[in-house]
């Protein structure tokens, strides 16, 4: 189990490495074998949640390394994604650089598989970690992008990918968000009879939505031309990271025993 | 109007939203008062004037929620015709979880009922959320409480003596021989918490697995002995005894707290529910919720009884979003 979600480690660092010859050189086949290390390293990421879910008997969702696992997994699917929609040879470069990054992550956190406490034996957690990570995910990737249009495509305009790519990130970012938090109300209503607590996590959660509204309501108005967008994707994605990690390390509250 | 209904307008009151809900994130809410004193001797009027110490309830903040809810009517209104309907739907699908988080603060009510076996009770006490604490307009009795366990407890022995050793699996009140040892061993009571009580009786002192513990009747050469094994301290052995045994317990994952209750009406009628972790029961308006047990007691049951008149409007709401959003992200 591990062993596999290490391979896809090992098949993300490959990946990265080689979209980066490619585009340092100019080496088209070392992006060419990039795709193929980052597709394996797709297959044994699934192959790795696939174990861990048969020898829990429960889907992988319980725990930040489990969740991080699912994290990645999306990455992969809207990395893949994102070649599809933005030719210029970035996409591999970025979908590897921010797949590799959160499996570092994950490398930290404890890959113990344990049995659920009650309150989280429930299909509202697949629900609603899985909606929580798609947002996630493509948050993380529209702020790759923009991260790739401040810094590189700054200077050639040739490789900037058309807006629309990132606010189609956008928009399904805030659409699985949406449904996080509400199966998560629908959940907490269950469990403790409350939709909705102001628990840190909660909270950050909602700040992350209206932010993320605020951001797609201000481009609507035409307020937020490409510079501005890209800048609110970083900021974006630093409320994601603080809802995500920050919270758990910071505050605590109903959401801290899945961090443990 | 223009300005009730425009975008800029939602753009600064989300600001405020979250920069305020923010602040209720940092800063511990609803403590005593004392707290804020100590931890921060120079801010503290100014929070507990503020009423930063309970953000979320203050009427500021409620009035924020209120502003951002008519920006949210107006800006549907003016633009009803303009507009494509699942833009419609998602805004007007907020608005309704507005209304149905206003109805949970004018008509709701929730409360503690801790319940002993066999007792009737109708009156609730404040739950840490606070709040009124009324009564219920019926009793509910609780019938039996218990823990449901994931797998059942096993029990395995290491048996050694002279650099000799064997590993056996025992079950409770079933004889075990091991004929190489000349030993019998029959296992008496397992505790998953163990603890000696002022009589000296052993116990149970909470569902999860703290200190597991087993008693064991030993025979040997003619000779019997009733001796505690604790997987936690192995090295704790009977010197009498020739041999060296090694207690580990495996298993024992606390897999739910159910409570069996009867509501029983004012009109005499009772009605029978089972309430567990993610399975609340409901009667008459009211729902209820597995919320605490104490260890080592089976016959005793903490449930949460909820009145949230407004709950169905939420989830409606959060239907109309749903419905809205994904035609607006099939079709943006
Ligand atoms: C938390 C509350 C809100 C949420 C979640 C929300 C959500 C959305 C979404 C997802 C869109 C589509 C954006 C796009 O096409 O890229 C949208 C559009 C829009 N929103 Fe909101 N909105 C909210 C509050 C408001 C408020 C308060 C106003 C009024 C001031 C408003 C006015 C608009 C308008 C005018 C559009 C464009 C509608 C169209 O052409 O279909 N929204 N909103």
């Amino acid at each position: 189990m591990i062993e596999a979600a290490n391979l896809a480690f090992a098949l993300g660092l490959a990946g990265l490495a080689g979209h980066a010859l490619d585009r340092a050189g100019s080496w088209r086949w070392c992006g060419r074998a990039g795709d193929w290390a980052l597709a394996a390293a797709f297959a044994a990421l699934t192959a790795a949640l696939a174990a861990r879910w048969y020898a829990a008997g429960r889907p992988p969702m319980a725990n930040q390394y489990e969740s991080l696992l699912i994290l990645a997994w999306c990455l992969s699917v809207g990395g893949w994604w994102l070649s599809r929609r933005w030719p210029v040879r970035a996409a591999g470069l970025l979908g590897g650089a921010v797949f590799t990054a959160v499996l570092a992550a994950a490398s930290f956190a404890d890959p113990t598989v344990r049995p659920l406490m009650p309150a989280l034996r429930s299909n509202w957690l697949t629900y609603h970690v899985f909606t929580a990570m798609a947002a996630y995910a493509a948050f993380a990737l529209a702020a790759a992008v923009a991260v790739w249009n401040l810094a590189v495509a700054r200077r050639d305009s040739a490789q900037r990918p058309p807006d629309a790519v990132v606010l189609a990130a956008l928009r399904f970012g805030f659409f699985m968000l949406t449904v996080g938090i509400m199966t998560g109300a629908v959940w907490a209503q269950r469990a403790w009879g409350s939709y909705w607590s102001w628990d840190p996590k909660e909270t950050w959660s909602l700040i992350t939505w209206l932010v993320y509204a605020v951001i797609l309501h201000l481009r609507r108005t035409g307020v937020l031309p490409a510079r501005k967008l890209a800048w609110s994707c970083i900021v974006g994605l630093a409320c994601v990271l603080f809802t995500y990690f920050g919270v758990n390390f910071l505050l605590g509250g109903l959401h801290s025993y899945s961090g443990s | 109007m223009r300005r009730l209904a425009s975008v800029r307008l939602f753009g600064v009151l989300a600001a405020d939203i979250a920069a305020v809900s923010g602040v209720g994130a940092f800063l511990p809410q609803n403590a005593p008062s004392d707290w804020y004193h100590s931890a921060w001797p120079h801010a503290a009027g100014f929070i507990l004037a503020a009423g930063l110490d309970q953000v979320y309830a203050s009427w500021w903040f409620a009035g924020l929620l209120a502003a951002l809810a008519l920006n949210l009517a107006v800006c549907i209104w003016r633009r009803r015709r303009a507009v494509r309907w699942p833009s419609l739907a998602m805004h007007a699908g907020i608005l309704l979880v507005l209304a149905g988080a206003c109805l949970r603060v004018a008509g709701g009510a929730k409360g503690q009922l801790p319940l002993d076996q066999g007792q009737a009770c109708g009156q609730l006490v404040a739950s840490a959320a606070g709040g009124a604490v009324p009564r219920l307009p019926f009793q509910v009795r609780l019938s039996g409480f218990r823990i449901e366990y994931d797998a059942p407890d096993r029990h395995l022995l290491q048996v050694s003596r002279d650099g000799v050793s064997e590993e056996i699996e025992v079950a409770l009140g079933r004889e075990s021989v091991l004929p190489r040892f000349g030993l019998v061993l029959r296992p008496l009571r397992a505790l998953g918490d163990f603890v000696m009580s002022a009589d000296g009786q052993a116990r149970e002192r909470s569902a999860a697995a703290s200190n597991p513990a087993l008693q064991l009747e030993l025979g040997w050469e003619g000779r019997s002995a009733r001796h505690w094994y604790f997987d936690r301290f192995p090295d704790m052995q009977y010197d009498a005894f020739p041999f060296n045994i090694v207690y580990r317990h495996v298993g024992r994952h606390i897999k739910d707290f159910v409570s069996e209750v009867e509501f029983l009406a004012a009109s005499g009628s009772a009605v029978r529910a089972r309430v567990s972790v993610n399975a609340p029961a409901r009667f008459q308006g009211w729902t209820f919720y597995q919320s605490g047990y104490e260890p080592g007691r089976e016959d005793h049951s903490v449930l949460l009884a909820v009145r949230d008149p407004g709950v169905y409007l939420v989830f409606c709401g959060f239907a109309a979003v749903l419905l809205g959003m994904t035609a607006w992200l099939v079709r943006p």
